[in-house]
């Protein structure tokens, strides 16, 4: 007989896929030949080993809870309204340190300038009475001063942009005739010209101005650091941490 | 009217409480996932457990079973029993587990595992009898049990899968051909020679 056939035959009798002829034929030889059934028995019985592996028991709900959880959280779309506000509240965050930044720079690159000087913009500063401006005692009438300083920034002396503040700031000069026999006073003001006035400029040009004031009166003008509370400050220590570019409030007092 | 047709399609090869369900699952029913899950766990743990035996993350790969099962509910067309379906998935990924788990071991030396029984979901049961019946005798077949079971997981994994299939789950040689996609004539000689290949590792006397 064919031993593969046999084999075959035995296996199909395991799995109860074989046929009635079959069967019959191959009980005949399991009960002729001994090594046969010998094979079929071992088989058969590590066949039933097998199957008596042990088997797993699962909690009833914990693995359901499990999976259920897990499945929530992969189905939840990538955009919630909840991370939808977070990156919002982010991008805020984000721009209220840069403008945070931006002020510390501004402050550092500055140095105590805006704080101290009463420069533009720092009107909270300015009234709590913390801020410095320059106040200039000029020792000479208006008329004469604003004619010195055309004549100077005429002939080059004093920086045109000193004139151009004054024009701009203080439209002094409109309506001024000019005189040609005048001399130094060549230009007449159509109004008096006030007696106290207050412009802004940088200490560089405040120090022009005193010096204009100063040759004019004959020594007489002063130029000196003003707390809005009635404090002072040495000249000296004022434009040491003052940027002498940066804007500040100059009042000049004319006799 | 869709629905009745793909119910009587399904009721093929299922009963028409699992044809339901499985309908309702594709319509996205969440109530409906809960069901498959608490009907179908211990199946799937068994057939995880069989396959890959000694694992220890048995949770793990259950669920991943499962998410796997919800995600592709949908192309399921009632072909073969949900059972055979669901026994697909599981083999494709024990499959996918063990080559990640190689890759992994190749790369990392192995952490020590921590115990985690109070999260566990399951526990394994010792189907033998009881050791006071015949303790002898108990002791005896278990070792051959071991020795049979390692000798299984020591087959190729063409002849391991098939032999647990046709002798722990009794499956058909017309289910297993469905599931592993392969001929009736094929099944027939795999089991054959499955069987031939523990028999010569094991002592059977």
């Amino acid at each position: 007989m064919n031993r593969a056939l046999i084999r075959r035959w035995i296996n199909e009798y395991l799995d109860g896929e074989i046929g009635l002829a079959d069967k019959a034929e191959l009980e005949q030889i399991m009960a002729a030949e001994p090594e046969v059934r010998r094979e079929y028995m071992q088989l058969r019985r590590a066949g039933l080993l097998l199957g008596s592996m042990p088997e797993v028991s699962v909690h009833p709900e914990r693995f359901r809870r499990r999976v259920l959880a897990a499945l929530d959280s992969r189905q939840r779309p990538y955009f919630t309204p909840q991370r939808a506000f977070a990156g919002a509240m982010l991008i805020v965050l984000l721009i209220v340190s840069l403008a945070f930044g931006l002020v510390l720079y501004q402050q550092k690159m500055l140095g105590n300038a805006l704080v101290i000087t009463n420069a533009a913009g720092d009107e909270a500063a300015a009234a709590s009475g913390q801020t410095y401006d320059l106040l200039l005692t000029a020792g000479t009438t208006p008329e004469q001063f604003f004619n010195r300083l055309l004549v100077e920034c005429q002939l080059g002396m004093a920086n045109h942009a000193l004139l151009t503040e004054f024009l701009l700031q203080t439209r002094i000069y409109e309506g001024a005739v000019c005189d040609r026999r005048g001399g130094l006073n060549a230009l007449q003001f159509a109004n008096p010209l006030a007696k106290a006035m207050r412009v802004q400029v940088t200490p560089r040009q405040a120090l022009a101005l005193e010096g204009i004031a100063d040759e004019l009166s004959a020594g007489r003008s002063n130029l000196s650091a003003l707390g809005r509370d009635g404090s002072q400050m040495k000249l000296q220590d004022f434009l040491q941490i003052n940027d002498a570019g940066s804007k500040i409030i100059l009042y000049i007092n004319f006799t | 009217m869709a629905q009745a047709i793909m119910t009587d399609t399904y009721l093929e090869y299922n009963s028409p409480e699992v044809s339901e369900l499985v309908l309702r699952c594709q319509y996205g029913e969440r109530e409906a996932f809960d069901l498959l899950i608490a009907r179908y766990q211990r199946y799937v743990f068994n057939l995880i457990y069989q396959h890959l035996w000694n694992v220890e993350d048995i949770d793990d790969v259950a669920q991943e079973v499962f998410l796997r099962i919800f995600k592709f509910i949908r192309k399921y067309r009632g072909n073969a029993s949900l059972e055979s379906w669901i026994y697909k998935i599981v083999l494709n990924y024990c499959r996918t587990h063990v080559r990640r788990r190689s890759a992994l071991s190749r790369l990392f030396a192995p952490l020590p595992v921590a115990s985690q029984e109070d999260d566990q979901s399951f526990e394994i049961l010792d189907t033998l009898p009881d050791a006071t019946y015949d303790p002898a005798k108990t002791i005896e077949q278990r070792k051959l049990v071991q020795d049979i079971l390692s000798a299984v997981h020591s087959l190729p994994e063409i002849y391991r899968n098939i032999l647990i299939m046709r002798e722990v789950n009794e499956l058909s040689y017309e289910e297993i051909a469905e599931i592993l996609g392969i001929s009736i004539g094929t099944v027939k000689s795999r089991i054959s020679r499955a069987r031939d290949l523990v028999r010569q590792k094991v002592k059977l006397d």
